[in-house]
């Protein structure tokens, strides 16, 4: 569905003449005549208004009755009255019966001081009650969840957290339970409410019924300060506030960006800022003693001079890996530093293949990308081989807001069942590893092409099914948005881009493709210079390794020093084996992290501390091109420093000074040295960020090369033959900063095997059963979880678990495992 | 030159070693004065303002003075960056000398036989008296002039300026006002001066001259109301700002020993120092003691016109000194004189 | 209207100007007179108190050093550090950090209470706010105005010192007095 087009009208508002879009609710309507009208239940980000709480009554002209105003759009001459007798009698009852049952202990709620009860009350409300009767009482507080607490007698049953259980994040998990003055909210059975974005309905409730359990009691709104930043924990970039106490990040409120999350926040991106202040966090430099060969704290100069010294020696044989919360700044120093002693190798690609630059260059090309708004309007949006819930959380839900408000036709072409399968118009499967040749036969289906059959076989995908996904994607409107995952590697791109190009998706603003990258950053990294095969801008360089190349190097012991820029490749890249060899193999291991993993504590020679992304300065770059600023929201703690400062000096002490002395200096940098972000400054990017695409500086993009891309022989999906085809997927929850999160502890990942109910039945196990994993002499133990929409003959199972990640079983090409009951 | 010299002759000379007995006994006397001053200054104060004044040290708190002196000598030595090293230290040892110079004419007794010597009670008796007496405090002003100037402070600089102004501008009047006396009793001699009142204390036939006297004696020790050159509500401390410690008591003790010098030029000058009126003659042992309390009694005065009175402005004290001060003294020393010559 | 005095016209006494012998006379007489009114209050009695052995009585109403309180019957804080009297207070010297209340750990009667509770007393300019802003009356301003110490740092007191008696008793003015 097309974006609807803004047409004003214009309404009398308390004699006022007000021009508003047409279409908005009069209590939208009323703010651009500057006159405010009390609401409780109204959020336009809910959805449809429910005219629950009845705050908002206002009188208009030629209707007898009093109107709600959050449910009544605004018309061509409308005659609205707001401060009549009549309308304030009714706002002071409606005050004063919303207070009857109210227990007004203001001074130990959570929300006093920024409730808007307590606001239109003291500014709508009567001043006094009349209510000498008992009120209702329940048992409080109660945990819904380990993350929320639930006060049903301050509850004045808005709906609104119900509303977003069911009409946003969809998880349909909160009703109202019982009638009338009874009623609470509640799960059905009283199951703890914990959904990945169960966090949202602690900022919508009107009143202090829902809390946060790890803000509980922690502040008041005049002890806080506000500070706005943007969340790095995974690529959605969700732009947040950090609430400030005492130089400490108390709660992390979402900071509403249309162009970018909506105003809706995962409760990883609301809860694991508990990180930030975990007593784990490295707040020193560590070096290994020769002597004791233990990782010990040292000063500044000795940890900056080890460092430097063992970049020097390695000259050309350094390699550098970043990690995805690192920002352009920092992965532009340090692409700066390798290529400066000579050394090419540089990777930011989470372990994945390389892709070559041409592909990249045509990948980048302004007219191909959409927006992230583009997906709620677009006329069909394809999900290729990504699951936004795990890999980009907050995209989830702008999906099912196209889906359910905009008629968003959604397809899902995935190895791995998708949350969103159920909200689709229809969804297939192909073999894990076969995403080449299921894109070849998309391709080919779109394109009218021959071979689509013998594709679909390799690909181990249903023709019937690919056929009718090419139909949808041409006859279903001409705003095709693709929104394909990184982890679909580097073969299928070619033919990915043969079929945008015959979807011509190119053409039109609202269509094209959208990148959902592994790791928060990286976009911004690939564009500022952080990969073997292209410079900042992606530009033409000197080719130089990938990291699994990095890795068999290191491994032979023909690599002197690794960098390691917030990366921890043990645990988050493929082949967990060769990775510990690596390591060990490596002369010297530079490490920059906030937390100490076991690999970086047995091999690293110098440990950076490595700041928060609430202490951060600098820029990084969304899914869709915005260039976003993180700022600084609270200091450093221990003796930590500015990672560009670190950079710069480890540069400095090798004898490359990048000449840089403060933070806003390197952006300035990166900014001369990628075309596309011309003239770009702090300023400009502001606190919504920037499309650069948008900018006129796009037009030295670099220049995107003509199709048709030689898409190549894609390569036949393993027969099971008994063994089970192993996909793995990387959970949101399997992350360090959940690990250190009280709050979210109970929600880390642990290992799962996903399978069918039919391979289930044939190796005799069932849902919570213990089975081993393994292919060849390496084995994981997992638990079982049936699922019914995993294709038989295929095992998915989580990676980058703290224990027991399927990292270990992908050694190489992803391939046939057995599962036997442990 | 030999003029000069056979004009400053001594009246009375001892052998030179009862010349060192009665210095050191005298300089003794004059420090035990002072201390005496300070405590009287807050007692007496304190109690005119409805309060105790110091009363926690020694008994009624008569151990204040010594506790303060204590205090200030053992605090640090420190000066101003700015500040003239030497001229920084000298400064309150010259107001110090000056004080303690002065002392050594002040009669408190005439000559008395002790042990068979003749010895008058008193340090010196010069012929040229009471000029003696104004020489010393002139030298005065440089011991303010050089602490004000050397201390590199602008609150001093100010404080010594107005004090050098101020000194010079009385010392005028205050000399004039006893021409009157001198006159009447036809000699400098201080001894000379007393001896004269035995028929009649020279505050009577003098009232003029000693209401000058005490008003100058005011503005010449520095003491409120006219203490304008310490002003410290507005020069914060004037001259003595920058000093602390053993320095500062030296100020403090200097000031407190002009008073008391103040007090005995006026017990001598016109209250017959050690005579007692109404023909009491006592033996001539206790004429030390009738020239102290007379000496007190007059200091107590002082203490009390300080409490009384607000301080006025400067240019009011400077009007007062030159327009109504002067021309009433010059005045004074012309009946007085006229009527001298009148009545031989 | 033009503005008619009436009856509210005060007579204002002036001094006779100064100047002439009239004047200097005047100013004699004026001199003596203040040099009588010292005197005479020389012969009256101090009227000052032997402060640390003889102390003021306050009155009931005045504001001295902060007490908490806790409820006579049950020994539970009254303070549920809602932190009102922070947002109250003009000087910014008091600190709340809440914390909850558990059945094993119960601190105050509400579901949470004040884990720390300081107020700055080298800050406070004792005007009383907090108690007013204090929904459960849990802070009053005490009697105690001996508050002097050697060390800034100790002049936060914490809510342990709070909550305690002062040392010493100040003395509270009788109906009479």
């Amino acid at each position: 569905m097309p974006r609807p087009e803004e047409r004003f009208v214009t309404f009398s508002i308390d004699g006022r003449e007000v021009s508003a879009p047409a279409g908005v609710m009069l209590a939208d309507g009323a703010k651009y005549g500057d006159i405010e009208i009390p609401v409780f239940c109204y959020e336009p980000k809910l959805g449809a208004p429910v005219g629950a709480c009845r705050m908002c009554l206002v009188e208009v002209e030629g209707i007898p009755k009093l109107q709600t105003a959050c449910s009544t759009p605004v018309k061509d001459g409308m005659v609205v009255h707001t401060q009549t007798q009549r309308v304030r009698e009714a706002q002071n009852s409606v005050v004063e019966f919303l207070l009857v049952n109210h227990p007004l202990d203001c001074p130990v709620c959570d929300k006093g001081g920024e409730c808007p009860l307590q606001d239109i009350t003291f500014g709508w409300g009567r001043g006094i009650s009349r209510m000498v009767e008992p009120k209702r009482h329940f048992r409080k507080p109660v945990e819904l969840s380990p993350l929320i607490a639930i006060d049903r007698e301050r509850c004045i049953l808005c709906y609104r957290c119900v509303r977003f259980s069911q009409e946003v994040s969809e998880d349909y998990q909160l009703i109202l339970n019982e009638r009338g003055a009874s009623s609470f909210v509640g799960t059905f059975d009283g199951h703890p409410y914990v959904a990945p974005f169960s966090g949202n309905i602690v900022e919508l409730c009107p009143v202090g019924a829902l809390t946060s359990r790890a803000y509980r009691f922690r502040a008041r709104p005049w002890d806080i300060e506000g500070s706005g930043s943007v969340c790095t924990h995974c690529p959605a970039q969700c732009n947040v506030e950090f609430t400030v106490r005492d130089e400490r990040v108390l709660r992390v409120l979402a900071r509403d960006n249309h162009g970018v999350d909506d105003g809706w926040l995962c409760d990883k991106g609301r809860f694991a800022y508990q990180a930030i202040h975990s007593d784990e966090r490295i707040t020193e430099p560590l070096v290994r003693n020769p002597d004791s060969g233990e990782l010990e704290p040292a000063t500044w100069e000795y940890a900056l001079d080890v460092a430097a010294s063992a970049i020097e020696q390695a000259g050309s044989s350094v390699a550098a890996i970043a990690g995805g919360t690192t920002t352009n700044e920092e992965g532009f120093l340090l692409q700066r530093l390798v290529r400066a002693v000579g050394s090419a190798d540089l990777d930011s690609r989470a372990g994945l293949p390389p892709v070559p630059a041409e592909t990249q260059r045509a990948l980048a090309a302004p007219a191909l990308q959409a927006t992230i708004p583009d997906i709620e309007f677009a006329h069909t949006v394809l999900l290729l081989g990504t699951d936004p819930i795990d890999d980009v959380a907050s995209l989830d839900l702008r999906i099912r807001k196209g889906v359910r408000r905009n008629g968003v036709k959604l397809a899902v072409a995935t190895s791995r069942p998708s949350a969103l399968d159920a909200n689709s118009r229809l969804w297939l499967r192909y073999a894990p590893g076969a995403e080449h040749a299921f894109v070849a036969a998309l391709a080919a289906a779109v394109g009218g092409a021959d071979g689509v059959e013998a594709l679909c076989e390799k690909a181990d995908a249903d023709p019937k099914a690919v056929a009718a996904l090419a139909q949808l994607l041409q006859d279903g409107g001409e705003d095709v948005v693709i929104v394909w995952g990184q982890r679909i590697g580097a073969a299928p791109l070619p033919s990915l881009l043969n079929l945008a190009a015959a979807l011509r998706l190119g053409e039109r603003a609202g269509a094209g493709l959208i990148e959902v990258p592994v790791g928060g950053n990286a976009r911004g990294l690939r564009e500022v210079g952080v990969q073997s095969n292209a410079g900042p801008g992606l530009k033409d360089a000197k080719a130089g390794k990938s990291a699994h190349e990095i890795a068999q190097q290191a491994a032979d012991g023909k690599l002197t020093t690794l960098y390691l820029l917030h990366a921890d490749p043990v645990r988050d890249y493929a082949d967990r084996r060769l990775w510990e060899r690596a390591l060990q193999g490596a002369e010297a291991v530079v490490a920059h992290a906030t937390l100490l993993s076991d690999a970086l504590r047995a091999t690293a020679t110098v440990v950076f501390p490595a700041e928060s992304y609430a202490e951060k300065e600098g820029t990084i770059v969304n899914l869709d091109g915005r260039v976003q600023r993180l700022r600084p929201a609270i200091g450093r703690p221990g003796s930590v420093r500015a990672e560009w400062q670190v950079l710069a000096d480890v540069a400095k002490r090798a004898g490359h000074d990048p000449q840089v002395l403060t933070g806003p200096i390197v952006t300035q940098q990166v900014v001369a040295a990628v075309p596309f972000y011309g003239g770009l400054t702090l300023e400009e990017i502001g606190g919504k960020g920037v499309r650069w695409q948008e900018r006129d500086a796009a037009s030295a993009a670099p220049e995107a090369p003509a199709g048709p891309f030689e898409a190549g022989e894609p390569l036949a999906a393993p027969r099971p033959n008994g063994a089970l085809r192993l996909g793995t997927y990387r959970s949101i929850w399997a992350a360090p900063e959940v690990e250190v999160s009280p709050a979210l502890k109970f929600l880390t990942a642990k290992q799962q095997a996903e399978i069918s109910p039919v391979d289930a039945d044939r190796i005799g196990v069932d849902n919570g059963g213990r089975v081993t994993v393994s292919a060849g002499d390496v084995s994981v133990l997992a638990s079982v979880f049936v699922r019914g929409n995993v294709p038989a003959g295929t095992v998915f199972l989580a990676e980058a678990t703290a224990e027991q990640s399927a990292t270990e079983l992908l050694g190489g090409e992803p391939g046939l495992v057995e599962v036997r009951p442990a | 030159m030999s003029s000069v010299l056979t004009f400053a002759t001594v009246g009375f000379a001892e052998a030179w070693w009862i010349q060192i007995i009665k210095a050191v006994i005298i300089f003794l006397v004059g420090f035990t004065l002072v201390p005496l001053a300070l405590m009287l200054d807050r007692k007496l104060m304190g109690r005119m303002q409805m309060r105790y004044g110091p009363n926690r040290v020694g008994p009624f708190g008569a151990l204040q003075p010594m506790a303060d002196i204590g205090k200030l000598l053992f605090k640090q030595q420190f000066r101003p960056r700015t500040s003239v090293g030497f001229l920084f230290a000298v400064a309150p040892a010259i107001s110090m000398v000056c004080a303690a110079g002065a002392f050594a004419v002040i009669p408190f007794g005439n000559t008395v036989d002790i042990f068979g010597k003749e010895v008058g009670l008193y340090g010196i008796d010069v012929s040229i008296g009471i000029l003696f007496v104004f020489a010393f405090s002139a030298l005065s002003v440089y011991g303010l002039m050089l602490g004000g100037w050397a201390s590199g402070s602008k609150y001093s600089f100010l404080g010594a300026m107005r004090s050098a102004a101020q000194l010079i501008s009385y010392e005028v009047s205050m000399g004039l006002s006893l021409v009157g006396v001198v006159i009447t009793a036809g000699t400098l001699s201080l001894t000379g001066i007393v001896e004269a009142q035995a028929g009649m204390w020279f505050i009577v036939p003098q009232l003029v001259g000693f209401l000058i006297f005490l008003l100058a004696a005011f503005a010449e020790t520095n003491r409120p109301p006219f203490d304008l050159t310490e002003a410290d509500a507005e020069l914060v401390g004037g001259y003595s700002t920058e000093y602390g410690g053993g320095r500062f008591a030296a100020y403090y003790a200097a000031e407190y020993f002009h008073l008391v010098i103040a007090s005995a030029i006026a017990v001598t000058m016109f209250f017959g120092g050690w005579m007692l009126p109404f023909g009491i003659d006592p033996p001539q042992w206790v004429d030390p003691i009738v020239v102290i309390v007379k000496t007190v009694l007059v200091v107590c005065f002082f203490i009390w016109a300080r409490t009384t009175f607000p301080r006025p402005r400067y240019d009011q004290l400077m009007s007062l000194g030159w327009k109504i001060l002067l021309p009433l003294a010059t005045a004074n020393a012309l009946v007085t004189a006229i009527l001298v010559v009148v009545t031989h | 209207m033009a503005w008619t005095p009436g009856d509210d016209v005060i007579a204002v006494q002036r001094a006779p100007e100064p100047g002439g012998a009239g004047g200097a006379y005047r100013a004699f007489g004026e001199t003596l007179r203040g040099l009588k009114t010292t005197f005479a209050r020389m012969l009256e009695r101090p009227v000052v108190y032997q402060y640390p052995e003889q102390k003021l009585p306050v009155y009931p109403r005045f504001r001295g050093r902060h007490k908490l309180h806790r409820f006579s019957d049950t020994g539970l804080e009254k303070c549920v550090g809602c932190s009102l009297c922070a947002a109250a207070c003009p000087a910014d010297c008091i600190r709340v950090v809440a914390a909850e209340n558990t059945p094993e750990h119960r601190v105050s009667a509400g579901e949470r209470y004040a884990a720390v509770y300081e107020i700055n007393l080298s800050r406070c300019i004792f005007c009383g706010y907090c108690e007013v802003a204090c929904p459960f009356d849990a802070i009053t301003m005490g009697h105690d105005y001996e508050m002097s110490d050697y060390n800034r740092q100790d002049l936060i007191f914490t809510k342990e010192m709070l909550l305690a008696e002062p040392l010493e008793r100040t003395p509270l003015r009788t109906e009479d007095e």
